[in-house]
């Protein structure tokens, strides 16, 4: 890692914390565990797109670790990191199929991170009847990987002008 | 990176849409629930709805919840868990309907006898 992608990789941290600080503050509009934009996601798309699944994997471990000390707490961290794995892994194997767009990529990362974070709760509450919380999850996944999808295309076509 | 709806993207949506509607829709159909079961700790406690009561649980790793039981509902209306997702949950009442506080690992779920032989 060179100092250049160093300082960048520190700008688009902050820019993601500020994203989730940013969120936080919205009020709940529904209030089901899980259901949020993920605003900060829109930097990890960018970084997918632009620096590959191992550069992208590196920035979510860390963003996720700051953000939990920084708003949810360690419980957090592990609802997070297996969400934003899992999610990760989905959108970088998606993305490689020409017949999704930044459109069907968010989405299936959003989905599949609710979906990481319901197998956590599965450990955590034992109780199967947790899955009956998938299909809302899934819907807000729809709508916030549409919205994610979305900004990220345009974080992205201005990023490449300047970077 | 291009903006353009994609066959796929449909796919994924319409997929998403459908599994999401037809489960929303079998659990409109459940009825009314007769018992609160409270998972705490691992622990699970039966109440029933048709006694209005108001539970203090405290969990093993100093937490706190308070649970309301009024007038055939279970709310939460008292959690120490940051986020504070299960307070501002609507109270339940229907069968196999409920409030999770994640963080202090309290389950609340609406049990009934008689659907259970429905549920399926």
């Amino acid at each position: 890692m060179n100092t250049k992608r160093i300082t960048e990789f520190g700008l688009l941290l902050s820019v993601s914390l500020v994203l989730a600080y940013f969120e936080s503050l919205l009020p709940v509009m529904i209030t089901v565990p899980g259901v949020k934009l993920g605003l900060a996601n829109i930097v990890t798309m960018l970084i997918l797109y632009r620096n590959g699944f191992k550069n992208a994997f590196f920035f979510m471990s860390v963003r996720v670790v700051m953000a939990g000390f920084l708003f949810s707490g360690i419980t957090g961290i592990l609802y997070s990191f297996t969400g934003g794995l899992l999610s990760i892994l989905v959108m970088s194997f998606a993305k490689q199929f020409s017949f999704f767009s930044t459109f069907g990529v968010s989405i299936l990362g959003a989905v599949f991170h609710n979906a990481g974070q319901i197998v956590i709760a599965l450990f955590v509450i034992e109780n199967l009847h947790i899955l009956y919380y998938f299909p809302v999850l899934c819907l807000s996944g729809i709508g916030s990987g549409f919205l994610i999808g979305y900004l990220s295309y345009l974080l992205f076509r201005t990023y490449n002008k300047f970077f | 990176m291009e903006i353009r709806i994609k066959k796929g993207d449909m796919i994924v949506i319409i997929l998403g849409l459908l599994i999401a509607g037809i489960v929303i829709w079998k659990a409109g159909r459940q009825g009314a629930g007769e018992y609160a079961v409270i998972t705490a700790d691992g622990k699970k406690e039966k109440y029933a709805l048709s006694q209005n009561k108001t539970l203090q649980i405290e969990t093993g790793n100093g937490e706190k919840n308070v649970v309301v039981i009024y007038n055939h509902e279970v709310y939460m209306k008292e959690a120490s868990c940051p986020d504070q997702i299960c307070v501002h949950h609507r109270p339940i009442s229907k069968n196999r309907e409920s409030i999770i506080c994640l963080p202090n690992e309290v389950y609340i779920e609406i049990e009934s006898e008689i659907e259970k032989e429905t549920d399926n």
